[in-house]
């Protein structure tokens, strides 16, 4: 089927690959329908775009990729909300904020998103670790971009 | 909203399966002990408004600078090099 995206356009994606959110990702309860697109090659980023509405896309990513010891306790509400019986084989993916300058980039810890790819399920969980933040940095603090030419 | 006065040790309930308890006052502080079905997600405030707030900045997206964030990954970025 294909999707409009205010960001890429129209896409065709695949039925079987929509993630359902059936509380919303937090402060956005109406819109349950996402699916997660590639949308620049060789980027850890995913754009987990609303199927509802084409405006709504969150920039996503696997936060182990920059903080290779992140961990998630899951409650029995979080598992129960994707239809799972234990945490393993859950995927986390973290919400990333792009601000004026991409390269600041920070993801939320503190509210990751918990998917079943068995069910396709999702639920936005609190993360009660306070050693974690809503804006931790992606990339390293120093501003060594990449060479650009 | 039904404000209630209580001591320390002392409890509210509320329906049949969720009981709140006082378990300790130290100065502005208090800490509360609330049994509650497993199902019911509880947790402080603050942090769920911080999420919401900072789900809010994320979703602002036509803002993002889509040239400067692809030359950030000129086809890798932190994720290890992809097979092309």
């Amino acid at each position: 089927m294909k999707i409009p995206s205010a960001r890429l356009g129209d896409v065709e994606i695949d039925e079987r690959d929509i993630i359902v959110i059936p509380d919303g990702v937090i402060g956005f309860p109406d819109f349950t329908r996402f699916v997660e697109l590639l949308f620049l090659e060789g980027a850890p980023l995913r754009l987990l775009q609303s199927l509802e509405a084409r405006e709504l896309a969150f920039f996503v990513i696997d936060p182990l990729l920059f903080m290779p010891d992140y961990k998630v306790s899951v409650s029995s509400a979080d598992l129960a909300a994707v239809q799972a019986e234990t945490s393993e084989g859950l995927r986390i993916l973290t919400i990333v904020t792009i601000p004026e300058d991409p390269y600041d980039m920070t993801a939320n810890l503190q509210g990751p998103l918990v998917v079943n790819p068995a069910t396709r399920l999702a639920t936005q969980v609190v993360n009660h670790d306070k050693n974690y933040t809503t804006k931790q940095r992606i990339l390293p603090n120093s501003q060594t971009a990449p060479a650009t030419t | 909203m039904l404000v209630l006065t209580r001591k320390l040790g002392e409890s509210v309930t509320i329906g049949d399966n969720i009981k709140i308890s006082v378990i300790d006052i130290k100065g502005r502080q208090v800490r509360l002990g609330i049994e509650a079905p497993p199902e019911m997600t509880i947790h402080r405030e603050e942090i769920y408004a911080r999420i919401q707030e900072e789900n809010q900045r994320a979703a602002m997206m036509k803002s993002v600078n889509m040239e400067k964030l692809a030359r950030i990954f000129p086809g890798g970025g932190p994720e290890k090099e992809a097979g092309k």
